[in-house]
């Protein structure tokens, strides 16, 4: 009998479109890894906020769903254009399906604005970036941890969970920031920040020491949901034959469309101008993106890795770093090849202690790539 | 870094059946983590 994976893996919907609007270039903190480096205080129109949407939602049937991101910057120093566009879309277009995301630091989410996402709950969600303890997010985001209702958080998004960056500097306090956070009450979506200096020997040694006591606390707490830099699946390269293409990471330009503050598009946030400038924003426009993406594309330390398929990457820090889409910066390849084979290890160690609920294929195709990764995965 | 003890990898190997497993075809595995705090929703969120 013969196991097809695609049974095993949980198939992605085509039947979203994610519409980002930066909102603004402007933000009220200074986080030390921000990749937008061009910062400005402008601001999108409601006429260009509504021409896009028009745009986007002509032509689609009824099925397709809409997942309408504010961005920034940071998106709530524009919240009169944001309830506008909430407004809008709701008088305007009551029979489409459609969800609002605000990305926030969370600093300005009190009083009136609480009110207003409090009313608005059925159709907007925010994620709030939380870096770890008091100490590593003062650190990371400009001194703000004192400044963020987290009860707010946690009683209105309770399974939203929050964003933890990982700077060079909160490295080594990357355990006791995540058990922070879960002891919250939060779940935990963290991953080591993109487009910095990773350049440095001992970040190897950190890293490894801070997972293997995160696999610790996690294997002693089996009822906290691990954060996403152990739980992420990894039975995708659990089959045996050479592939030719891999599906392409994330919903860049496929499943995506992000818009500049004056309504340019662009394949995600990472490409516009306020993040690479100009020049480097004109010349992605050219990119062609596509769902597949053959293994001779990739770049030459990929090619033969066996977690190519998994290996999470953002091809926009990819081409910010190195001028090319599919080519990561190599201490960053590093880092992530240690975060896989601790994943591939804690696994081992969650399926040994019956901790996972797997049906018979996921089990095979589990098994099968923990021991890939054992035996093939060199840092 | 991250060994598997002798006594764990061949438990893992003696719970490997026969069957054989097709190469698999389906879209991104996961969220990349980047800067949206989306949760993967670019491309898997289905409401």
């Amino acid at each position: 009998m013969s196991i097809d994976v695609q049974d095993v893996c949980s198939e992605k919907t085509n039947k979203t479109k994610t519409i980002t609007l930066t909102l603004t270039e402007a933000c009220n903190l200074n986080c030390i890894y921000c990749y937008e480096t061009n910062k400005s205080k402008k601001q999108m129109t409601l006429d260009t906020a509504r021409k896009i949407l028009e745009q986007e939602f002509t032509n689609t049937d009824t099925s397709q769903e809409f997942y309408i991101e504010f961005f920034g910057g940071e998106p709530f120093l524009a919240f009169g254009l944001m309830k506008d566009i909430v407004k809008f879309v709701k008088t305007s277009y009551p029979t489409k399906k459609y969800h609002f995301f605000a990305t926030t630091n969370g600093t300005l989410i009190h009083n009136e604005i609480q009110e207003w996402l409090i009313e608005n709950i059925d159709c907007v969600t925010v994620g709030l970036s939380l870096d770890g303890t008091k100490g590593m997010h003062d650190f990371n985001r400009s001194t703000s941890y004192d400044s963020l209702d987290l009860g707010f958080f946690k009683a209105n998004y309770p399974h939203q969970g929050v964003k933890m960056t990982i700077s060079a500097e909160t490295l080594s306090s990357l355990c006791e920031g995540v058990v922070f956070i879960h002891d919250l009450g939060f779940q935990c979506h963290c991953n080591l920040a993109y487009g910095i200096d990773w350049s440095c020997k001992s970040n190897q040694t950190v890293l490894e020491e801070q997972l293997y006591k995160l696999i610790d606390y996690y294997l002693s707490h089996p009822s906290i949901k691990p954060c996403s830099m152990l739980d992420e699946p990894i039975s995708y390269i659990g089959y045996e034959e050479v592939n030719t293409t891999i599906p392409k990471w994330c919903g860049v330009s496929t499943h995506m469309s992000a818009y500049s503050v004056d309504g340019n598009h662009y394949p995600c946030q990472f490409f516009m101008p306020v993040s690479i400038g100009k020049e480097n924003a004109s010349k992605a426009k050219k990119i062609e993106f596509c769902s597949d993406i053959a293994v001779e594309n990739l770049d030459e330390k990929c090619k033969t890795c066996v977690v190519q398929s998994i290996c999470p990457t953002c091809y926009g820090s990819n081409y910010l770093s190195t001028g090319n889409i599919y080519s990561k910066d190599d201490n960053l390849c590093k880092l992530t090849k240690i975060i896989l084979r601790a994943r591939s290890y804690f696994m081992a160690k969650q399926y040994e202690a019956g901790n996972l609920k797997l049906t018979p294929l996921e089990e095979q195709a589990l098994i099968r790539s923990i021991l890939k990764i054992q035996n093939q995965l060199n840092i | 870094m991250f060994a598997l003890s002798d006594s764990l990898k061949s438990f893992l190997v003696q719970k490997i059946t026969t069957e054989k497993i097709s190469i698999f075809r389906a879209a991104s595995a996961s969220c990349s983590g980047c800067s949206r705090s989306c949760s993967g929703r670019c491309d898997s969120y289905d409401g």
